[in-house]
């Protein structure tokens, strides 16, 4: 056993002076992943702790898993985390189906310049910020002369302005279309560039043997970037938790839809900040988050892995 | 050893105050003592004055005392964390809304023994010592409040000299009033009855839908939602709570019959249509914007919260789209609202000298200083033939080029003294010449002469002088009112949680109560919910509290 060890010590070392120019290279990533990474993973012992600043480590008292007990017992905790995973899931599906299907669209284009076009003008929401966006947004759908509800109106579909901004039922959706809006485009970079690698010998065949187009599309294109697919998802479903924060946070901060935008983000930013000594169970409410993210995370990959496609780690 | 030294410190500084006075005289024009410069950090935003500024320098030659400020960009937890973490503090701090942070964090020396030796300080905090001490944990004083202590003549005269009232009220537009033949609604049925009539009459301005009553609804400025009741039942602008004046007593009163009555008043409104529906979606640039295009006849807040809108009110030139306040009660007469007078200072709302500080008596003799009129008339009004003149009478008069000049921030940054004057303790209300401190414009002459064409025709149809004499006034009933208490407690004070438990179910149901179809059905659920809350402990402590700030 003895033996082994200093072997594996040996081929390490080994290994780092064969490749010295490749650990020096990789040396600045090691030292920035460190530094702000994994040393403020530190900070999560303030979950087991009743925190209070100005006081050394020493100092804290020690309260276990109190505050995880509170959050859990906390009634609001799973109203966030229902608008935080309906959400989530709205933008998941919404959010890969739009930008799968504008890829496909998008490559069958012919006008090269017209293609060109489309797609920097599609992406250019990406670039907004969200503020802006918000304000579009509310500035689009408000009943004092906003142009969605006199475009309604005008064309006779409705006969009372919408409160769109105020009605619970429709907050979800106008969060999910506006992350549609917002990152469609950029997010159908990476699958145009995928398709670009698929071998074009094999739409000749199809042709050949009679596919149509939307048969080539469904045929072809789509298993052609299948994998791209699901490793977008797998790392995609690590952040299922990560509904978003700006959005619902300018958007929905009035009473009136306060019950379905709070996310889990905002609650550990109310409680954690906004109460006094929440510190603790704000840090409490983000670990559980993480964790959360990181099992889910492993699950995708281990499933992906089973239904025989590349995995991410 | 800090004993010890102190017992050297003190006869000298006797020494020194009394001789300092006699070579002042001898020597003009000469720095009185040797330079030195503190340094001074600010938890706020804020700008320094420049370094050539000229009253700056004139205070330079008196004092011998230079200010090197750092104001706060960035987070002020982070700041104040790592500066209490690392102990390097500057000589003086404006502990703002950090004071907590820094008294737990023991930034500050305890000035109990100092005071007294420093006649302008002693006179200007010696009637406030309780509210100072209280602040501490161990009631010793630390922070000096730099705000809030009026110098009044009585002689009459005082109220003139009350800057506008910019506080919470029922604000109409003037045009309202005045279509309605100069009338002043005094009840809230009145008021609401008023604006269905003139409403009715114009259902738009200038070519824009009119919105009657306008309620802002967005985060910690949910008060123009909430604070409304506890002014119609006569109280003052305690926040919260409501304070019973006789036996003072603490209720909170968002589920009170008194606050049931307003809101269903209001379900009634909007029912009616005078009360938009999207008021409650609108954030604060939006509430500001609709207000500023003057189609908002109406709607209860403060109006320092809404003055950025009037502004552009007044520099369109439609001053009959301004607003004035109502103090309306259920059952009339109107109240004051917060037309209260002195309300003196509140304790810890001020600066501290640091634990670090290089010299602790020349700071505080550079302060007791500063607060000679004299010294402050050069701070606030600057110098005489240059900034202002005395008239025939002995009063304090501006030309307009001068009043100009002080109305731009850029030419006081470089030529006044208020941005060094507005950080440490000062005098405001008047003189003892009857001149009025701190604010120029408010000196009642220059107001009356500034006054728009359209207000002097306004106000004398009422007999008034300015807006504030739609509130008749309450003298102060002896202690700070309850919301700055609260901002004055330590995070970890009992009544915190419950506080932001009942702020978080208030701004969350009284939206959708005020525009359910059936009000009482969900007045109920919202007042179950309250139930749950245990808020008599909430009203407990702020009783402890206003007995600890009381001054009869």
């Amino acid at each position: 056993m003895k033996s082994e060890g200093v072997i594996r010590k040996k081929g390490l070392l080994y290994r780092i002076s064969t490749q010295k120019e490749l650990t020096l290279l990789s040396l600045p990533f090691f030292i920035y992943f460190t530094i702000f990474n994994y040393a403020p993973l530190w900070g999560l012992t303030m979950a087991f702790q009743n925190y209070r600043p100005n006081r050394s480590f020493s100092e804290q008292e020690w309260v276990g898993f109190r505050h995880f007990e509170k959050l859990f017992t906390d009634p609001d905790f799973y109203r966030v985390m229902r608008n935080t995973l309906s959400m989530s899931i709205i933008n998941l599906v919404f959010g890969f189906v739009s930008a799968i299907a504008f890829a496909l669209f998008l490559n069958e284009l012919r006008g090269k310049a017209f293609k060109r076009i489309t797609q920097t003008v599609s992406y250019m929401p990406h670039f907004l910020s969200m503020i802006i966006v918000c304000g579009l947004v509310s500035n689009f759908l408000a009943m004092d002369g906003g142009i969605v509800n006199e475009l309604l109106l005008r064309t006779g579909l409705i006969k009372d302005k919408i409160h769109f901004m105020g009605e619970p039922g429709y907050f979800w959706w106008i969060v999910g279309f506006t992350n549609v809006w917002k990152s469609m485009g950029w997010n159908s970079i990476i699958y145009l560039a995928a398709v670009t690698s698929i071998d074009p010998a094999l739409y000749e065949a199809a042709a050949m043997d009679g596919c149509g187009r939307f048969g080539r599309m469904w045929n072809i294109t789509l298993p052609g970037i299948k994998s791209t697919i699901v490793i977008l998802l797998i790392m995609n479903a690590g952040w299922i938790l990560n509904a978003g924060f700006e959005m619902q946070y300018i958007l929905g901060s009035n009473g009136l839809v306060l019950d379905v935008s709070e996310t889990i983000d905002i609650f550990v930013l109310k409680r954690g900040f906004g109460r006094s000594n929440g510190y603790a169970f704000g840090t409490a409410a983000g670990m559980f988050k993480t964790v959360v993210s990181v099992v889910i995370l492993t699950l995708f990959n281990k499933i992906a892995g089973m239904v025989g496609e590349e995995k991410l780690i | 050893m800090r004993k010890t030294l102190l017992k050297l410190v003190l006869p000298l500084l006797l020494v020194i105050t009394m001789v300092m006075p006699m070579m002042a005289a001898f020597a003009e024009g000469t720095p009185a003592k040797e330079p030195i410069t503190f340094t001074m950090f600010i938890a706020g935003p804020g700008e320094a004055p420049a370094k050539d500024n000229k009253i700056i320098k004139k205070i330079q030659e008196l004092t011998g005392v230079t200010i090197e400020f750092e104001y706060l960009v960035g987070d002020m937890n982070q700041k104040v964390g790592i500066m209490i973490a690392s102990g390097e503090y500057p000589d003086i701090i404006g502990a703002g809304q950090a004071r907590g942070d820094f008294l737990r964090g023991e930034a500050f020396v305890a000035l109990d023994d100092y005071l007294p030796n420093y006649p302008n300080l002693w006179k200007h905090f010696a009637p406030y010592e309780k509210r100072l001490r209280d602040v501490s944990e161990d009631g010793k004083i630390y922070i000096l409040d730099i705000w809030g202590r009026t110098y009044r003549l009585e002689d009459g005269q005082d109220d003139f000299y009350e800057g506008d009232y910019n506080g919470p009220a029922f604000w109409i537009q003037k045009d309202v009033l005045a279509w309605d033949n100069y009338s002043n609604p005094d009840t809230l049925d009145e008021f609401f009855d008023l604006l269905e009539r003139y409403y009715a009459a114009h259902p738009t301005i200038d070519g824009q839908p009119t919105l009657p009553f306008e309620i802002h609804s967005q985060d910690w400025r949910s008060f123009c939602l909430k604070n409304a009741p506890q002014h119609l039942i006569g109280g003052r602008n305690e926040g919260d709570v409501v304070v019973k004046p006789d036996t003072l007593e603490v209720e909170i009163y968002q589920n009170k019959w008194y606050a049931e009555k307003y809101y269903k008043k209001l379900n009634e409104e909007y029912k009616k249509g005078l009360i938009n529906a999207e008021t409650f979606t609108r954030n604060y640039d939006q509430y500001l914007s609709v207000i500023s295009t003057g189609r908002v006849l109406a709607m209860f807040d403060q109006q320092w919260n809404f003055q950025d809108g009037e502004n552009v009110l007044i520099a369109e030139g439609k001053i009959e789209r301004t607003y004035v306040p109502l103090g309306l009660t259920f059952d009339g007469p109107a109240a004051a609202y917060n037309r209260q007078r002195d309300a003196g200072l509140i304790g810890g709302n001020g600066i501290g000298i640091s634990v670090n500080c290089k010299d602790i008596p020349r700071a505080l003799e550079f302060m007791d200083m500063l607060l000679d009129e004299e010294v402050q008339t050069l701070l606030y009004w600057g110098i005489e033939g240059e900034d202002y003149y005395v008239d025939a009478n002995g009063r304090y008069r501006r030309t307009p080029e001068q009043k100009a000049n002080f109305d731009n921030a850029d030419w006081r940054l470089a030529n006044a003294g208020w941005d060094l004057a507005n950080q440490f303790p000062k005098i405001q209300g008047r003189y003892s010449n009857g001149n009025i401190a701190f604010n120029p414009a408010a000196q009642p002459e220059e107001r009356l002469e500034n006054q728009f064409e359209y207000d002097k025709a306004f106000y004398p149809k009422y007999g008034y002088f300015t807006k504030n004499d739609f509130l008749p006034t309450i003298p102060y009933p002896g202690y700070p009112e309850v919301w700055s208490i609260f901002s004055t407690l330590p995070a970890d004070n009992v009544a915190k949680p419950i506080f932001d438990e009942i702020t978080d179910l208030q701004n969350r149901y009284l939206p959708g109560i005020i525009m359910s179809n059936d009000f009482d059905t969900a007045w109920k659920e919202y007042a179950a919910r309250y139930e749950s809350v245990d808020y008599n402990a909430l009203e407990t402590e702020i009783e402890n509290q206003i007995q600890l700030r009381l001054i009869k």
